[in-house]
């Protein structure tokens, strides 16, 4: 199965969007099945940090790719269960 | 525009230095070129010109030219404004007192014509971007404060708080933060009928202008809305349909809407993708209440159920609501913020003081990472 990694830094917020933006850009370039988000290393993720993986599960699936959160944890992952985030994307916490 | 059109200012108590220097500066193409003679006069030609770059003599009788130059190395208005030191001296001290003061570079007396004009060629481009870069700032920072006028004055002042406060018969006390000029937290206190209040807090993606900008739509949003909904999960989902069509992809809101209905005491409210309430019944351990569900902007079908429901605000007892900028304060002992668990701790510990005591806690974190808007309800 075609499927490609996009991994983030230590944080997720208004001030990394550029960089989100062009790692998306990469990621979603060979048209995969599915888009894994590596979440284990970011420590910071705020409401815009939110919107950017939503916007990415938009830009994914509009070419019939699944985005897949894995293991976001402590206050990124109180944000998460805070906006529901699973029940637009697959989410694995281990 | 080119370096030939910035505004120079030659500074040499010698009428005769000052001829030459302007004539070489002339047939290097500069067109606008002012003489002082003095400091005093210098002064007052550059508070009331435009000033691109300096030419100052070192030695002048009264201020001589290194006490002028770190004078105005000292003014915030003239600070980065270059200036280019003229010395009969050409040795090492020299060149280190220039320097020392504030100079920007360091030319010898009778200066060499083509050597002038390379450095005033150089700092005049400089100095005119300086310019031009300061009247942008300039006019960003008054659109800002325009800005920041127009989004204070959607929000209800201390004594239409304190009115309402006396005719609802319900505690209000509301604290808001921003992590930049302009806040992306949305909050408002609104009479619905005579005995019901709606008191809302919606929280936009990101911070900064854009998610300011869109703070001017949900305040329209709720003045649309809330006379034809009924319930606070209603206009959630009014809200929602509305946002899902108005805002850019990937911007998405939390929400928190409550009524509040002084006939019974009864505060119904519904939330979505929003920190839990913290309710604290008098004489007991807070309770948390779930918030959690799909931000506000995404499209979703009417069965969509927010978390919602209906308590009793009996005397004394205190609600707190609060935007997620609360979970990602850095306090001393949790450096990347106290998380969920950390406000859930911080009610716990404190649910036997006074909310008084726990609110002057509140109102005042250390430094805020993200927007940060607390609102206490305290039944009356």
């Amino acid at each position: 199965m075609n499927k490609n990694t996009l991994n983030l830094g230590p944080r997720l917020d208004f001030e990394s969007h550029r960089s989100f933006r062009d790692q998306l850009t990469k990621a979603l370039h060979g048209k995969p099945q599915t888009l894994c988000i590596d979440m284990s290393a970011v420590e910071f993720m705020d409401s815009s940090g939110m919107g950017m993986l939503l916007l990415a599960n938009q830009e994914a699936l509009q070419q019939d790719c699944k985005v897949e959160l894995l293991r976001p944890h402590g206050q990124v992952r109180d944000i998460i269960e805070l906006a529901h985030i699973d029940r637009v994307m697959k989410v694995i916490y281990d | 525009m080119t370096e030939k059109t910035a505004h120079i200012l030659i500074v040499d108590d010698s009428p005769n230095e000052q001829q030459y220097i302007k004539h070489l500066l002339i047939e290097g193409g500069f067109v606008h070129i002012a003489t002082a003679g003095s400091a005093e006069e210098a002064l007052t030609h550059i508070a009331q010109h435009e000033t691109d770059l300096i030419l100052l003599d070192v030695i002048m009788p009264g201020m001589d030219g290194l006490s002028l130059c770190r004078h105005l190395k000292n003014m915030p208005l003239t600070a980065d404004i270059p200036i280019i030191l003229l010395t009969g001296l050409n040795d090492r001290q020299a060149r280190i007192a220039a320097y020392n003061a504030g100079g920007s570079d360091y030319v010898v007396k009778p200066p060499h014509k083509a050597e002038l004009l390379t450095r005033v060629r150089l700092l005049a481009t400089n100095g005119r971007k300086r310019r031009e870069l300061k009247t942008i700032t300039n006019a960003r920072e008054r659109e800002l404060t325009a800005a920041q006028t127009l989004q204070n004055s959607l929000l209800p002042t201390r004594t239409e708080l304190t009115k309402l406060s006396a005719h609802y018969k319900l505690g209000l006390h509301i604290f808001s933060r921003s992590c930049s000029a302009l806040t992306g937290d949305y909050w408002c206190v609104q009479p619905l009928t005579n005995s019901t209040l709606l008191i809302a807090l919606l929280d936009m993606t990101g911070h900064g202008l854009g998610a300011a900008m869109n703070t001017l739509l949900l305040h329209r949003l709720i003045a649309q809305v809330k006379l034809s909904c009924h319930t606070p999960q209603e206009m959630l989902h009014l809200l929602n349909k509305h946002l899902s069509e108005k805002l850019m992809p990937g911007q998405t809101a939390t929400g928190l809407v409550l009524i509040y209905d002084r006939t019974d005491k009864t505060l119904s409210y519904a939330g979505t993708a929003h920190p839990p309430l913290c309710y604290i019944a008098k004489n007991q351990p807070p309770e948390l209440i779930t918030c959690a569900g799909l931000p506000l902007g995404l499209a979703m079908p009417k069965s969509y159920t927010y978390a919602a429901g209906i308590f009793q605000l009996g005397t004394g007892d205190t609600l707190y609501a609060y935007s997620d900028g609360l979970i990602d304060t850095p306090l001393p002992h949790h450096p990347k913020g106290i998380g969920l668990k950390g406000v859930q701790a911080y009610f716990t510990k404190t649910a036997a003081q006074t909310s008084a005591v726990r609110r002057k806690a509140l109102n005042a974190p250390p430094h805020v990472v993200d927007d940060l808007t607390v609102i206490e309800l305290k039944g009356l």
